[in-house]
This record gives structure tokens, sequence and C-alpha cells, in this order.
């Protein structure tokens, strides 16, 4: 039986086969986040998710104080690309990066199925 | 007895996704299927190609088996909601008579082409007859083998090549899918019959679709699947859209009657801005979505058909369908309006023994994941009642009791109850 990392990163690996995902991990608060090869990557700009990974822990504090008002979703644009924040809880986010100019709509349902299988791996409701 | 199932994959290979839908639908009903309603997004164009997953479909299935469908931005079923993938929806009945035709070229003969979709249909043995009708939907004009952009913002070279469009629809069938022209002339050949209609496409960009008609890979086709049984069936349009009471004339249009040069007497594309508030810049890439929730509107026996611009070349505003009226109004709507209407489609149905869905296609892509709320709104009306939904490039519905409905955004069912009508 796969473990759970194993199952996380297969699910990442997945999402991570659209044409316009550039990048994607579980990220954790205080903890190592599911990260997959960066083989698997196709960012160019690498400094994007090197500074993204360096604040991750700032991002958390934000969600978690939204995390009671229902925080669902956050999405900042860096020029030519966009981060995505799907919350899985408080604690727990998928993060993903997508050009700017991407069909975002139809990523999205994606994103989402991501999210729930991620859910499901881990028993969240 | 009647038995319907949906089957998925979420596989990236082709031949592996064909092979997951066919034996889905083999392990799920119990009896051959009388038809089958197969779906997929355009993914499988980079991933095998669409021979091999069709071919991969019907190795699972009895010869003969009909297979009507073909490439959608996203579908919705008893599972979830997807933009990659294929689902399929199968259907056995003892008392149920199926047909297949196709008549070819659509965007350069419409007419021609439902004559002869029309001529291999069968008359009708049992008391309903639904027609699923898969039309290749629209697709960006071509000029000497390049795209245009959906904004030009050169007044000459955006008129000249608006004077020039029905050429690249002629010549290389690439533009509108002339939907309204082809359904308005078949219902006048089959008007006691019950039609749901989706057009082809692929992920919204409108580059290329593919329809899938048995064992083979069409193009440019008009496919009916024609469905004859006892059951009772209910067909229902919205787009949840709300006149904001501005009218508009269209004082000049072109000869195609989808070029709007002139509306209240001043060009298009000036007029559109004034009356929506819009500055210049939002005439780009986006004008597409952006018009998606200001689309213009005629009224056509007290439905309002919406229509959004399409293309905005130079000074000229293209009508995604040909204005009958050139009375117009302005609609506009909100997410909120989206899944609304999606409740009123559902409002009276009860107890279906199947449920076949189609949306335009923009609708998932503006929805995003909030697409769920349609599927949780589905899943509460049916429960598990096997559903299929899918987000295309052209919808409508025609019953004689509501007539032709069609247009952009909107939301169409045809519902299959038990009722044996007497």
């Amino acid at each position: 039986m796969a473990s759970q990392k194993e199952a996380i990163l297969a699910v990442l690996d997945d999402l991570l086969r659209e044409e316009d995902i550039l990048a994607a991990m579980v990220a954790r608060r205080g903890f190592e986040g599911y990260i997959p090869p960066g083989s698997k990557f196709k960012l160019k700009n690498v400094s994007v998710w090197t500074t993204l990974q360096n604040t991750m822990g700032d991002f958390f504090n934000i969600i978690s104080k939204f995390s009671a008002q229902g925080l669902d979703k956050v999405y900042f644009e860096l020029g030519e690309h966009e981060v995505v924040f799907f919350v899985i809880h408080a604690d727990m986010a998928l993060v993903s990066v997508i050009p700017a100019l991407a069909n975002k709509g139809l990523l999205e349902v994606e994103m989402e199925n991501t999210r729930r299988d991620i859910k499901k791996i881990l028993g969240v409701k | 007895m009647f038995e319907a199932a949906v089957a998925m994959s979420r596989k990236w290979d082709a031949g592996e996704a064909g092979s997951e839908v066919g034996k889905g639908i083999k392990e799920k009903l119990k009896k051959p299927p009388k038809f089958v309603l197969l779906f997929s997004t355009i993914h499988y164009e980079k991933y095998g190609g669409f021979q091999k997953f069709l071919d991969a479909v019907n190795k699972e299935l009895p010869e003969g088996t009909p297979v009507v469908g073909g490439t959608v931005a996203g579908f919705m079923n008893n599972y979830g909601c997807y933009t990659r993938g294929a689902s399929a929806m199968a259907v056995y009945d003892d008392e149920m008579d199926v047909a297949v035709s196709v008549g070819y070229n659509a965007k350069r003969s419409p007419r021609k082409a439902v004559d002869t979709v029309i001529s291999g249909i069968p008359n009708r043995q049992f008391k309903n007859r639904l027609v699923v009708s898969v039309i290749s939907g629209g697709m960006v004009p071509q000029f000497m083998g390049i795209s245009p952009k959906k904004t030009i913002q050169s007044n000459l070279i955006g008129n000249l090549l608006s004077k020039t469009f029905d050429l690249s629809l002629f010549f290389l069938q690439k533009g509108v899918a002339r939907e309204e022209e082809i359904l308005s002339y078949v219902i006048t050949k089959m008007p006691n019959d019950k039609l749901i209609s989706v057009s082809t496409e692929d992920n919204n960009e409108m580059i290329i679709n593919y329809q899938f008609l048995s064992k083979k890979v069409v193009n440019n086709a008009i496919i009916f699947l024609v469905v004859d049984s006892n059951h009772e069936l209910n067909l229902r349009t919205d787009h949840g859209l709300k006149p904001t009471g501005l009218t508009v004339d269209v004082t000049e249009l072109a000869s195609d009657k989808r070029w709007m040069r002139k509306i209240n007497g001043k060009p298009a594309k000036q007029e559109l801005l004034r009356l929506l508030n819009w500055p210049e810049q939002y005439v780009d890439e986006k004008i597409y979505t952006r018009s998606f929730y200001y689309p213009f509107a005629s009224e056509k026996n007290g439905f309002l058909t919406p229509f959004i611009s399409g293309l905005i070349w130079g000074e000229s505003v293209y009508a995604t369908y040909q204005l009958t009226n050139k009375k117009l109004r302005l609609l506009s709507g909100s997410g909120s309006d989206v899944i609304s209407s999606y409740s009123k489609v559902l409002s009276d149905v009860k107890n279906p023994l199947m449920v076949f869905a189609a949306e335009c296609g923009i609708r998932i892509g503006n929805l995003g994941s909030k697409v769920y709320l349609e599927h949780k709104q589905m899943k509460e009306t049916v429960g598990d009642t096997p559903f299929l939904s899918v987000y295309v490039a052209g919808e409508a519905t025609f019953s004689p009791e509501f007539g032709l409905c069609y247009g952009n955004h909107t939301v169409n069912a045809a519902v299959l109850y038990d009722q044996v009508s007497k």
C-alpha cells in the first residue's frame, strides 16, 4: 500500500501534467511540505518558487487568521505568473503556479479535484 | 427493463482512457447498450489521438453499438466535475429503437447537411422521440493559415478582414457553427419531436473540435442520435441572465446578419463601450469572457436568446448568432445567476431515469471550481440516478411545447422518466 506521502505526490504528479500547471506542492505550516521533484516543474523563473517556499510561514499566518471566516482560495499575481493557494485546512494548502494568462477557470476545476483527492488521502472533511 | 450507466476515465493516454470507459460501461450495464453518448476533453489529441481513444472504447462494446459524441470543454457526472478526461452515458431499454444519422460540411452548407441527416432517420416506432444532435462547434476563422485575434484595433484591417469572414467559413469551414440556421431548419422537418443539441469544442479556445460517430472520428458534421421510446421526456433551457433595461437598435448589419457595423446609428464598438461604460482597454483577448456577463439578446417567442460579442474587429462587433431581430437588449448576469439558472432547469425534475444536460463551456470557464455548486444541486435533485452534463460551444433544446431555445450562456437538460405514455 502506498504511503500517504507517495499517494499525495502521485496526485500532484497528475496535476503537474496539465500544460499550465508550472509548479505545484502541498505546503504545510511548520513542517516540510509534499514537494514533487523539480524535474517535474515547468517554471523557468525559479526565484518565484524559492521566494514562495521561503515565505510560506508568513502565508500561513494570514491563512490561519482568515480560516474561521471560511478562507478557501488565495490568488496573487507576480508579473507573468499567478500563484494559487487552495486551502486544505488552516495549516495546509495546495499551492500551484500558473501563467497569469492561463485558462484559469478550467484549470481551477482540476486544482479543486486535486484538493479533494488530497483531502481524501488525509481523511480531511 | 431500463438501464443507464455512467462510466469515465481520468487516464492521460487515449487508448487507456478509451479502454477504461468501455470497460466501465460493460461492467455497469447488465445488457448490451442500445446507445452510448461519449464525450472527452481535447487532451487526447496530444496523448495518442481520438481514433485510438474511440477504437479502445469500441473494442469493449458489442459490434455495431451506436456511439455518438465528441470533444467538450469539460463534463460533470455522478462522480464529479472535470476538465480533463472522458465520460460516457450508456443506455439499455427493452422497448427502444435507436438510429444514427450524419450530414457533413455543416459550416459550408448547413441546409444540405440537415437534409442528409434527416434522410437517414427512420420513421418513429414508439410514442416519443428524443434527438441528440451533435454539431461541430465554431472555430476561430483563418486567413491564409493565420488565425486572427479576437480583437483587432485597426479599423482598416478589422473591417477588411470582417468582410472576408465568409470565405474562411466556406472554404476552410472555420468560423461560426451556424447552429441557429441548422436547428431552425431541423425543426421545420421534425416539428413533433424533442431535441437537445450540443456543439463540440476544445478548451474554450475554439481552435479545433472532433465528433465521434461510432467507430469514426469526424469533423464539421451534424450527427443525430435518434432515440424512440415510450418514456416521458422533459426538456428545459435557461440562462439566468436579466435585462439591464438597455435596448439597442442595430442600424447597420452586414449581409451575413452577424457583423454589426452600427448600433444606434453609431459605430458598433464605440456605442457598445459607451452603453456598458467600458474603457477602450477592455477590448482585448478577454473580450469573449468579459462580454459573457453582458451579452446582447434578441427576443423570440418570449425567450431571450443571449449572444455574446465574440469578436471585435475595427469598429465592427460580431454576433455569434444571425440576427433575425434588429432590436436587441443588453443583459447582465453574475456567477450566482448562473447557478440559479441551473436550479431552475432542475426545478421540476422528480425521480428521473437519467438526465443528459448541456451547458455553455464559458460557464465552467467562469465558474471554475464553483462548478461544484452545480454538481451539488444535481446530486440533491437526482441522487444516484445516472447523469452526464457536458460543457460545450453551443447548446439548445427544442420541444413542441417550448419551441427552439438556444443561445450562449445557456443550460439545457433532457430528462427521461419512467412513466410510459399511454
